[in-house]
């Protein structure tokens, strides 16, 4: 029964710690035909899916991962408000699912206890029996399910197995009310607002003791290990480092010969295009606006693959655990959360995800000074600005003679996201969001090897979204921004100059109608007109006014950066001249007058302007959700774009004064 | 013969038990739901690069926490 | 006025209205009200 007295679907809720293989036993029980929304008045997660049981359909709802239910953090308090029914969209559920990691019995076990006293029937899903019996250890799950007093069931959270066996048992319980299998002892010694804890700990105890063989406490061994070499006190930063660095050159050089088959594949499409279509508006449209637009971006897909590839790899693995244990001490000195670090680390894919992830960070203070510095995580969208500038002005040049420019560069700009991030939490910490030092206790979770199809499954959603987005939004942005520097067409110069139409030779590209070429066409657009409104203000960057365009385009997102030079230099191409790479386009770009447009000091410019900017329009939307205020968001706005037009000022003016002009 | 100290002071791969755990407040309660109740066995296993934070093992798994939290937990070994 | 010229407009004109919906759904973005949810990400 839902709150409106109406009888609905069986609602099934999955609950149990993080790291115990709950995401993994839901999608493999709902077949990945899950819905993702939010639940009403928070912005945290509500992930529900069918899952059939005997020929019912449930709804099974995935709780967020937690360690309790006397809730401290939001999610927490999500969670438990959703089990006790009350949760506003949600019925209560009417079995909960527990699932229980074997290799961490105890601490798992300890939620599952809670779960008792709020009268829902349990179902103990039992995962990671395989990885315990690797260790040596037994479990003797009639005998825990007996002193539980609640079914128990081995299931393979990966393959699914034992799940039939778990809708069984989910089947029986419906409509039960659970027994809570231990008492609280009133008159024990420490008794008192803990005493709840203490006796669900020994109960459990008791319960381990009776049903698991051979508990050893050399359960880690591997995993300690390894950890003793990458947590090591002094390598273990440098070793994070490395692998940063080999993350960054692997992304650059297996990307690069997919790119380049990519753009010469758009190049040829375009040419194609312009030679078979007829002469004319429509033509030059879908040459040099749409073609030009959504493959300048569609050419770094293999690149955002691979940097999805490694993090996923990263993620699974359990190393980012390690690596925020390793920067704890220098995230905690600028007041940060230890709990920061994973919405951080999304941040690298894209600040959204991570910005919503604050949402376990207990302390408003805290939870808000990671979401202002969330978007100096330099996201995925900055990647094709990054390696087109890198690729044109920085290819082929090593450092020590192994380690390219490219992948120095790229670590470089995301050091300096992150230097800076550190920079501004600090101040806020200081100043507007003081707070008591945050609080630092993090499960290690054993290293794993990643689940590879897991993995795939990821990267395939990502470039699935990366092309929609390029199919959509930057189509558009494309389509309006070609517009814009087509328009107006001048013709009022060809009597005044006296320049002869060309006539159309057959075989040759024929000529448009228009007077001017179309170099000067584009100075004349709105588009060229607007450029050179702003000239004045980007030009003690390095910037000239074409530049310009693109840099006002790219705050409606940042990949449109590379759309709109790639436009830009299409456009602006006269008759007769192929189609280029980018990167040369980029590198013959010339000023109005006649300069090279690029060097490499204004790539690197443009860069530190990316790393710094606030130029996403949805993370200013879900700034604005999550800390319920315009004056966070606007301020975020205010401040990044002062940053980054002084870092970008910085950078130029001080490569000059040092002679790289 | 029982020596009593500080987690914080627990030599490496000793391993103890934990005799209280000071302190009111949420860290400390969910010190507690951690399964860091008196009773129970603890190993310190590593410190962080600057000593800060501190891996320690106990019922099977792999706790971080900061020098803070530990100077509150007494143990016995 | 040739149809290319036709299909160009209105291709332009198809352009900014999609923009201008994008715009109004992103204000709403994450919004508790119904409708709005996860999927609301720009940036994936």
């Amino acid at each position: 029964m839902d709150t409106n007295g109406h009888n609905s679907q069986i609602t099934i809720a999955l609950a149990g710690n993080p790291n115990a293989g709950k995401t993994t036993l839901f999608n493999s029980l709902t077949g990945l035909k899950q819905k993702v929304a939010n639940y009403p008045g928070v912005t945290v997660e509500r992930k529900e899916g069918p899952w059939t049981l005997n020929g019912k359909t449930a709804n099974l709802i995935d709780l967020p991962g937690l360690y309790s239910l006397d809730a401290t953090s939001l999610d927490e308090h999500i969670a438990s408000d959703i089990i006790r029914g009350e949760q506003a969209g949600v019925q209560k559920p009417d079995a909960i699912v527990a699932v229980v990691d074997a290799t961490n019995l105890e601490r798992n076990l300890y939620l599952v206890m809670q779960m008792f006293e709020f009268g829902v029937p349990v179902v103990i899903a039992l995962t990671m029996i395989d990885v315990f019996e690797k260790q040596k250890h037994e479990i003797d799950i009639e005998m825990l399910s007996a002193r539980l007093k609640t079914p128990v069931v081995a299931v393979n959270a990966k393959s699914g197995r034992g799940r039939n066996q778990l809708a069984a048992k989910v089947q029986e319980v419906l409509h039960t009310t659970p027994v809570v299998p231990y008492e609280f002892n009133e008159n024990a010694e420490n008794a008192g607002p803990n005493g709840k804890i203490f006796s669900r700990y020994n109960f459990i105890s008791e319960v381990v003791q009776d049903s698991v063989w051979h508990s050893d406490q050399k359960s880690h061994r591997l995993s300690d290990k390894i950890d003793r070499v990458l947590t090591h006190k002094f390598f273990g930063l440098v070793i994070l480092v490395a692998i940063l660095l080999v993350v960054f050159q692997t992304i650059f050089s297996w990307a690069s010969l997919p790119m380049d088959l990519l753009e010469k594949g758009f190049g040829a499409i375009s040419d194609f295009v312009r030679a078979e279509m007829p002469p004319g508006i429509l033509t030059d449209l879908l040459a040099d606006g749409i073609i030009a637009g959504v493959g300048g971006v569609v050419v770094f897909l293999p690149q955002i693959l691979l940097l999805f590839l490694f993090i996923s790899l990263l993620e699974d693995s359990g190393y980012m655990a390690r690596a925020a244990f390793l920067l704890d001490k220098l995230m905690s000195r600028v007041g940060l959360h230890g709990k920061a670090f994973l919405p951080l680390i999304s941040s690298f894919a894209c600040a959204i995800p991570g910005i919503m992830a604050t949402r376990t960070i207990e302390s408003r203070r805290d939870r808000f000074a990671t979401i202002m510095i969330a978007p100096f995580m330099s996201c995925s969208a900055r990647l094709p600005v990054y390696t087109l500038m890198i690729g044109a002005f920085f290819g082929g040049q090593y450092v020590f003679g192994f380690i390219s420019m490219g992948a120095v560069l790229m670590l470089a700009m995301y050091a300096l996201g992150i230097i800076v991030a550190i920079v501004v939490a600090g101040i806020l910490k200081r100043t507007v969001l003081k707070a008591p030092p945050p609080p630092f206790l993090m499960e290690l979770p054993p290293y794993r090897l990643p689940n590879l199809r897991t993995v795939f499954q990821n990267m395939f959603t990502r470039a699935l979204l990366f092309l929609k987005r390029a199919g959509t939004v930057i189509l558009a942005i494309s389509i309006i921004l070609w517009a814009l520097m087509y328009f107006p067409r001048s013709s009022q110069q060809s009597a005044v100059s006296g320049q002869q139409p060309e006539v159309s030779v057959a075989g040759n590209i024929p000529s448009e109608s228009t007077p001017l070429p179309e170099s000067e066409q584009l100075k004349h657009s709105f588009a060229g007109k607007l450029g050179h409104v702003i000239e004045p203000v980007i030009q003690p960057l390095g910037f000239d006014w074409k530049i310009g365009v693109a840099l006002i385009a790219s705050f409606a997102a940042r990949e449109v950066l590379v759309s709109t030079l790639s436009i830009i230099y299409n456009v602006g191409k006269d008759e007769g001249a192929e189609s280029q790479t980018l990167i040369a386009a980029v590198r013959d770009a010339k000023t109005d007058d006649g300069k090279p447009a690029w060097t490499p000091l204004t790539a690197l410019t443009l860069m530190v302007f990316f790393v710094l900017a606030m130029q996403c329009m949805s993370t200013v939307a879900i700034v604005r959700r999550e800390t319920n205020s315009w004056s966070w968001p606007l301020f975020m706005i205010g401040y990044m774009t002062a940053l980054a037009y002084l870092g970008a000022f910085l950078t130029y003016q001080g490569g000059k004064l040092l002679g790289f002009g | 013969m029982a020596e009593n100290t500080i987690l914080t002071n627990l030599p490496i791969g000793r391993e103890a038990r934990v005799t209280a755990v000071k302190g009111e407040g949420r860290v400390t309660r969910r010190l507690m739901e951690m399964g860091v109740i008196p009773g129970v066995a603890v190993q310190v296993v590593k410190m962080a690069p600057f000593g800060d934070p501190i891996e320690v093992r106990l019922r099977g798994y792999s706790l971080a926490m900061r020098r803070t939290e530990a100077d509150a937990i007494e143990v016995s070994f | 006025m040739n149809i290319q010229y036709i299909i160009v407009i209105a291709i332009i004109l198809g352009a900014f209205a999609y923009a201008g919906l994008q715009l109004r759904k992103r204000s709403r973005a994450f919004s508790p009200k119904a409708g709005c949810g996860k999927e609301d990400c720009g940036c994936k």
